[in-house]
């Protein structure tokens, strides 16, 4: 085992490879607090990769409803449950978030997939993980939000009417990709080394012609993004719509581009960026990228399971109504701050938040231009002061990509012409 | 949706059980909604109607586990910092406010 610096964790971990990393990096910020499970993503998906036979069961990008929901189902309970077998008690966090690049989240005293050693059957196996049966593959979104009929009458309409379920407690939706992640586990447990990251762009590839469906790497991945095609016995994962980052999409003029659940979104939740990557590891400080800056400056957008060690390059900005102790289990101890400042933005948070899906290509910079003060109020003791500001996106050419204000009037029809059409 | 009351010794399934929510995440929560609305436009008499109708099921259940002064309480505060919204008429070729 090499030793590695994971920035997440604040410290070096085991990892079955020496470190190496990109020149630039595959990464996203999703934003919960818009996401409304429309799975439009989820489709765009399926009907760009896996709409083949064979690929019935792959959801390379998914949303479910947490806390019920997972796909496959429990995917995220089973692996923190048998990491807490392998570490009992010690699954535990120390220091406080700070400012500091290299260990923004304090440090985390447990133990990763990669260092639970004795847990692991076979002993020679590198990563710690399970395979999930065919049954977990098979419902992606079963008992989530749907209604049910009367008990043990199946197959019928209520004769009287029913009533729809009343959600009696906190929930929402998380969507997933692949993290596409520094230290990929899959990539750890493939014993053909058919999995890699590629250098320009960090996007992880199963070489299709090298893999053998020994699912080593479904087992391994502890997101569960790594799906074994039963008709070609190969292992498929999600691509990272590469085409398009590379700018081969004959609409993207040659410039890098959103991957097709990004570019689906119509919540508007999704930013997808190629971040630039110093030789240890860490984000390159890159101020005006609009990744780097949710995700180092504001630091309002927060790794998914940072614990389980692989580093993964999906970030997300937590739900505000939930439960703090739930949301810290799931994105680690920079929750509380992560709220705050995007419950009471400044004022160039209100600006990069705008960023959010007004184009397709890759936004590699922003810079503002600032306008004139609208309106001042308070909200829970905090002073919120909205600018209407001017936020203009550049691409990878360093064109400008659009510009868009803070503020942004809704259009209403007039009278005259309320139904024109 | 659940047939059952959640079985307290199943460590896995989450399935159906309904998580203890709190006060706060309910406070939480009718802050989200109402801070949207009022983004949107909604003027106090609007929003509140929104939190009385039993068909915004999450909302209205907010309503009724912090009552309406808290809820009123909650809509004024949102709309004081975050109502500031234009409405633009852009017929005729310009744009006026109105």
């Amino acid at each position: 085992m090499s030793q590695v610096y994971n920035w997440h964790l604040g410290r070096k971990m085991d990892y079955p490879f020496e470190a190496a990393y990109p020149k630039r990096q595959f990464a996203f910020v999703f934003n919960i607090n818009r996401c409304i499970a429309c799975q439009t993503c989820t489709m765009a998906c399926k009907s760009t990769w896996t709409f083949s036979k064979g690929q019935e069961h792959m959801w390379w990008a998914n949303v479910e409803t947490k806390p019920y929901g997972g796909y496959p189902q429990f995917w995220d309970m089973k692996i923190l449950k048998l990491l807490e077998e392998a570490d009992p008690d010690g699954q535990r966090w120390t220091d406080k978030p700070a400012g500091n690049s290299k260990a923004p989240y304090g440090r985390f005293d447990g133990q990763t997939i990669f260092e639970a050693r004795k847990m692991l059957k076979p002993g020679s196996s590198r990563v710690l993980g399970y395979l999930p049966t065919d049954e977990e593959w098979n419902f992606p979104n079963i008992y989530e939000d749907n209604p049910v009929g009367k008990k043990g009458v199946p197959n019928q309409f209520d004769q009287t009417g029913v009533e729809l379920p009343v959600h009696k407690t906190w929930f929402f939706y998380l969507a997933r990709i692949c993290n596409h992640c520094t230290y990929p586990a899959c990539l750890a447990a493939c014993p053909r080394k058919a999995i890699y990251k590629r250098p320009e762009d960090g996007i992880v590839l199963i070489d299709q012609k090298e893999c053998r469906g020994y699912r080593k790497c479904v087992e391994a991945c502890p997101y569960k993004k790594a799906m074994y095609r039963g008709n070609t016995r190969v292992t498929e994962k999600c691509i990272a719509c590469y085409p398009r980052v590379e700018g081969k999409d004959p609409e993207s003029g040659g410039q890098p581009m959103e991957t097709r659940c990004m570019a689906a979104c119509i919540g508007q939740m999704r930013m997808q960026g190629l971040v630039k990557m110093s030789q240890d590891g860490i984000w390159a400080e890159d101020r005006h990228n609009p990744l780097y800056y949710l995700v180092h400056v504001a630091k309002v957008a927060l790794p998914l399971y940072p614990q389980l060690g692989t580093q993964p390059n999906g970030y997300y900005i937590p739900p505000r109504w939930v439960p703090r102790d739930y949301l810290r289990q799931m994105f680690g101890p920079g929750v509380d701050g992560a709220i705050e400042r995007y419950a009471y933005p400044d004022r160039e948070l209100l600006a990069v938040l705008q960023l959010f899906r007004r184009s397709n290509l890759i936004i590699f910079r922003y810079e503002i231009k600032e306008g004139p003060k609208i309106y001042e109020g308070t909200l829970r003791g905090h002073k919120i002061t909205l600018y209407n500001d001017t936020v203009i996106a550049y691409g990878q050419n360093g064109k400008e990509i659009f510009r868009t204000t803070v503020e942004e009037p809704i259009y209403v029809r007039s009278a005259q012409h309320a139904n024109s059409i | 949706m659940p047939y059952n009351q959640p079985d307290p010794t199943d460590p896995n399934v989450l399935v159906g059980v309904v998580l203890p929510g709190s006060a706060e995440a309910t406070r939480e929560m009718a802050y989200v909604f109402a801070e949207e609305y009022a983004r949107m436009g909604y003027d106090g008499n609007r929003l509140l109607g929104l939190f009385k109708n039993p068909f915004y099921t999450a909302a209205h259940d907010a309503y009724r586990t912090l009552g309406e002064k808290a809820v009123q309480a909650i809509i004024e505060e949102c709309i004081g910092a975050w109502g500031g919204v234009r409405f633009v008429d852009r017929d005729g070729g310009k744009e006026t406010e109105r």
